[in-house]
């Protein structure tokens, strides 16, 4: 997919020749698709959301600038729909004060279409993913599911190079907190069990 | 080797950004400092997690979706772009139509009572009218600028203004990047 093949379907769409918005949609639904699903977490929500991403990618297709990477653009639309959506969710902005103070809670919730082969992996990924505010989970999406670098990531989020290098620190720190938390669950749970047990086999 | 600093550099070398010096560096910290090693170990869990990211598949009907609601959206803004020509044109027609009717009006002797109403109402929009053109020549003359000249300027002010109203009105309707060719095209490509 190289860039002439791009201006060239970009500069079709603006003439109206749907044929090519429909090689960009076919060329770009997958990343699209992938983002808002690991943004928002399910299905449903991401086919809106890509749905719309696209719908707004046509009708802002003349004030698209050539100079830019195509599909860094496709992805902010995409970024910016998806962490409205999460603000929408939540009914508030996120302030600072909440962001420090965002706590992981574990999540019981069945997720019937995340049963393929590595259920438990994936359900500590999604709780990884879940645990992050709107502009923390965006980088870690970014940076791990579409692979790019900060560079990119900056053009895609609109922060600059040394935000985006915070932030990943920042969710990293959050996430490895998340790991602490679950690890102090996991031994509380166990040790509750072992005494229960006893109490158990006391009564008897 | 702060421990803030530290930290900053584990993030770093997930992203396989530091050089070899600097991660003995930052080897060499850890191995100090047992809350950071501690953190290290827990950072690198979270992110193998994410070492091979499984991608979804988007459904295979999204993007005859997506193209439906985009002709949908031409649809609607072919519609729009109509309809508003369609009131201008309208208004210009009604507006030179104004003119003989007026002066028809001037002319006519006193018939019935709503023809005389109408003469008022074609009165009074003249007597502003007037009042309005007076006003533009005294502060032509007030300007001590010759008449003619003004009123060219006035009109082509006017006609200026309207157009650029126009351009507004019916560039609104076109956000979607269809020039009044395309759409035509369009619509060719649509019926076959």
């Amino acid at each position: 997919m190289g860039a002439d093949q791009e201006r060239e379907w970009v500069l079709g769409a603006r003439e109206g020749d749907q044929e090519c918005f429909g090689n960009l949609v076919q060329a770009f639904q997958g990343p699209v698709y992938n983002l808002a699903y690991r943004m928002l977490g399910n299905s449903a929500e991401a086919e809106d959301a890509a749905q719309e991403t696209f719908l707004r990618v046509y009708r802002r297709l003349d004030s698209y600038d050539p100079q830019r990477k195509l599909s860094s653009w496709i992805l902010s639309i995409a970024s910016h729909y998806c962490i409205d959506c999460l603000r929408k969710r939540r009914g508030v902005m996120v302030s600072m004060e909440e962001i420090n103070s965002w706590r992981w809670v574990p999540d019981d919730r069945p997720k019937p279409e995340e049963r393929v082969m590595d259920v438990e992996a994936s359900d500590a990924m999604r709780q990884m993913l879940d645990g992050l505010p709107p502009q923390y989970r965006l980088v870690i999406v970014l940076r791990y599911w579409q692979d790019l670098s900060y560079a990119e990531i900056s053009e895609v989020t609109g922060a600059s190079i040394s935000a985006v290098k915070s932030r990943l620190h920042r969710a990293r720190q959050m996430m490895a907190t998340q790991v602490k938390e679950s690890e102090q669950y996991q031994v509380q749970h166990t040790t509750e069990r072992r005494e229960s047990v006893n109490a158990l086999s006391r009564s008897f | 080797m702060r421990c803030h600093e530290a930290s900053e550099w584990m993030s770093l070398r997930l992203d396989g950004l530091l050089d070899a010096q600097e991660k003995r560096m930052l080897d060499a910290h850890l191995g100090t400092c047992t809350s950071c090693r501690a953190e290290w170990e827990r950072m690198s869990v979270a992110c193998a997690l994410f070492a091979q990211p499984a991608m979804v598949a988007p459904p295979g009907d999204m993007q005859s979706r997506i193209m439906t609601r985009v002709s949908r959206y031409n649809a609607r803004v072919r519609l729009v772009r109509r309809v508003l020509l369609g009131f201008l044109a309208v208004l210009i027609g009604g507006a030179l139509m104004m003119a003989p009717v007026l002066e028809t009006l001037q002319h006519t002797s006193h018939s019935a009572n709503w023809l005389e109403g109408a003469r008022e109402a074609a009165r009074v929009m003249l007597a502003a009218g007037g009042t309005l053109v007076q006003s533009l020549l005294l502060m032509v003359d007030a300007a001590a600028f010759a008449p003619a000249w003004a009123l060219a300027g006035a009109y082509a002010l006017l006609i200026g203004g309207l157009a650029a109203v126009w351009m507004r009105l019916v560039s609104r309707a076109q956000r979607g990047a269809l020039g009044p060719t395309t759409a035509a095209r369009q619509r060719l490509t649509g019926r076959s």
